[in-house]
């Protein structure tokens, strides 16, 4: 039997990296979206978007190797409240085994533009990087 | 027969717990894809029980049968129980304020799914992903 020790939530805090890259906020997810991770982020992006007036929220999600459907609701509303602000969302890099899983919980389908990596992202946004 | 077992009793021990399954599912064979599947499905249950029972334990065993083999996680509590399984198996029924997708997604992630459950007393939830 493993022995499984505690550890403080508050370690995975600060793992959602936020950068501006012009007109958009890349916003990098590498940790769980626990409820305090996800608050956190929810309170920094608001701030952000409306301190920097960004035209594009990008979401990379390509550091989660799993998202159940409490998570999938959790991004959905992030997504939901940076549009209210007039900011377009844009989920990026979701893993085969994400995908995999959201299909099968009959969320094949997504109402916001997905992109296959950052590149892909930017073609779609029309951002030039040079 | 190898079997791990993790008390979930609050969210570090569900991230822990599931940090864990992810090394078990990965040494066992799965590939990403399954890996994957198994870990939403433990994630799902380590949810519920959370949610409806507080505090309760992933059982995860590796199994034979008939020349392949699978894992299997039970996720076991003492809570108050489902009073309808056929209901709470149905998309978008819940009773907890959420959109009602976790035990039907579930159901569809893995190869074999069950529930029992005694009002009151708590529940049992079996799910096994063959290799």
């Amino acid at each position: 039997m493993p022995v499984i020790n505690s550890m403080p939530e508050e370690e995975h805090s600060n793992y959602i990296v936020l950068n501006a890259i012009r007109t958009a906020l890349l916003a990098t997810v590498q940790v769980s979206l626990t409820p305090n991770v996800i608050e956190k982020f929810k309170s920094d992006v608001l701030d952000r978007v409306k301190q920097d007036k960004f035209e594009h929220l990008l979401m990379d999600l390509s550091g989660l190797e799993l998202m159940d459907f409490d998570e999938y609701q959790k991004v959905c509303q992030v997504m939901g409240m940076v549009s209210l602000m007039g900011v377009q969302p844009i989920i990026i890099g979701l893993r085969p085994g994400v995908v995999a899983s959201l299909v099968e919980h009959d969320i094949g389908k997504i109402n916001y533009t997905i992109a296959l990596n950052i590149e892909d992202a930017f073609a779609k946004i029309n951002l030039n990087m040079n | 027969m190898q079997t791990h077992e993790y008390d979930i009793h609050n969210e570090s021990s569900f991230q822990l717990a599931l940090l864990h399954i992810k090394g078990v599912s990965t040494e066992f064979g799965f590939n990403e894809i399954q890996t994957a599947k198994f870990l939403t499905v433990a994630s799902e249950l380590a949810r519920n029980i959370l949610k409806y029972a507080v505090k309760g334990r992933l059982i995860v065993t590796q199994k034979w049968d008939r020349g392949r083999s699978g894992l299997e996680l039970m996720a076991q509590d003492n809570g108050p129980g489902i009073t309808d399984i056929n209901c709470a198996m149905k998309d978008n029924f819940s009773t907890g304020g959420s959109l009602g997708q976790g035990l039907p997604g579930s159901n569809r992630l893995v190869d074999e799914f069950s529930i029992s459950s005694d009002v009151g007393n708590g529940t049992q939830v079996r799910a096994l992903l063959w290799l």
